[in-house]
């Protein structure tokens, strides 16, 4: 069977598990545990080894989704992960204490995903007073990676046609970028 | 085309209330939904009003995005020639996203942008690449300009480069059967 795995990946608080329970077409596992950090964001609960969801392209092809955890203490995790990823969908809680340096540092930890065009960001809670704009967040990706164009939305990860949107524009990405890659050619 | 000193603008459409736009803000504002601008509108009263950046906001604050605005008016707008103000042999970059998930986008839409993103293409290019109908990579490149997220090259296609991508397989990727399994 084909799969693709898709990682969710962000700060805590950002909405991976949300993002994926509202995108996959089964029971979302979910490895919940006491958040010991609400000092850092005030939820009871935190993901401590993966989220994982499904969609089913057809009966032989299926994209795998993950949801990594947030915190530094488990960043084991993102090598296991990255490796097996085609892309990589990198949300950001906009009410996080300096969310675009929050970003920046998951694109620096995610860069070959990110230098093949697998970064799609989703900036949540967008709508909670104060914080960047989406624009602030591409000048500042720009600013560090000024041949990539990484698509920043704002999302709110329980929608379902946000989080497509955010999934099909990762893929569309991915595949344009390999088209050029695959001609030979590169950004000019 | 891009207009950087403040300035307040009043659009109205023959037979609609004018839309208010704060340029500093980059907001705009009017009280009906932007799903009833007209898109074929044949008149628009234009009025333009200087402002200085310590003024206040002309409306209150957040309204909404102009980029939702300008996105409506360059799909819409030169009846899908390339703007006025777009010079031929030019090849266009796009230089950040739209945040799509604020705008009525198609997914073809979102082929035509990533595309974009890659290199610097013609409309002739961008079309090819996509297998987009000519008028819709003018479109969209009228609207992305408008919205001035483009960087423009006047530097004709290396051949040795072969900048031009190779054309991509529509709609036969993971994309496409991703698209037909959602129902998109």
């Amino acid at each position: 069977m084909a799969e693709h795995v898709i990682l969710f990946a962000g700060p805590m608080g950002a909405g991976k598990t949300t993002a994926i329970q509202t995108l996959s077409e089964i029971d979302v596992v979910l490895t919940e545990a006491a958040n010991t950090e609400r000092d850092v964001v005030d939820k009871a609960t935190t993901t401590v080894a993966l989220d994982y969801g499904e969609i089913m392209v057809s009966d032989e092809e299926k994209v795998r989704l993950y949801g990594v955890p947030g915190q530094r203490r488990f960043d084991f995790m993102w090598e296991i992960l990255k490796e097996r990823a085609v892309g990589m969908i990198l949300l950001v809680n906009n009410d996080a204490a300096d969310p675009i340096a929050l970003a920046l540092e998951f694109l620096e930890e995610f860069s070959e995903l990110n230098n093949r065009g697998g970064v799609v960001m989703g900036i949540s809670r967008s709508d909670v007073a104060g914080g960047p704009s989406v624009d602030d967040y591409s000048a500042a990706i720009r600013d560090v990676y000024p041949e990539l164009v990484v698509p920043v939305f704002t999302v709110d990860t329980r929608n379902s046609s946000q989080m497509r949107l955010a999934l099909m524009t990762l893929i569309m990405n991915i595949e344009a970028r390999s088209a050029f890659t695959l001609n030979g050619s590169t950004a000019a | 085309m891009a207009i950087d000193a403040p300035l307040l603008l009043s659009l109205q459409p023959v037979g609609y209330e004018p839309i208010y736009v704060d340029i500093r803000y980059h907001a705009f504002e009017w009280y009906r939904p932007l799903a009833d601008f007209p898109t074929t509108a044949t008149t628009v009263l234009v009025e333009t009003e200087p402002t200085t950046n310590n003024a206040p906001p002309l409306f209150e604050l957040p309204a909404q995005n102009l980029d939702n605005l300008l996105w409506t008016i360059g799909l819409n707008a030169f009846d899908g020639a390339p703007a006025s103000w777009l010079r031929p042999g030019d090849r266009y970059r796009l230089r950040r996203w739209p945040n799509f998930t604020e705008m009525d986008h198609t997914v073809e839409h979102l082929q035509l942008t990533a595309m974009l993103g890659q290199a610097h293409l013609s409309i002739d290019e961008l079309a090819k690449a996509t297998h987009a109908h000519h008028v819709a990579a003018t479109r969209i490149i009228n609207a992305f300009s408008l919205m001035n997220i483009l960087d423009i090259s006047d530097a004709p296609a290396d051949p040795t480069a072969q900048s031009a991508p190779a054309p991509t397989t529509k709609m036969t990727g993971l994309f496409g059967r991703l698209r037909k399994r959602l129902g998109l």
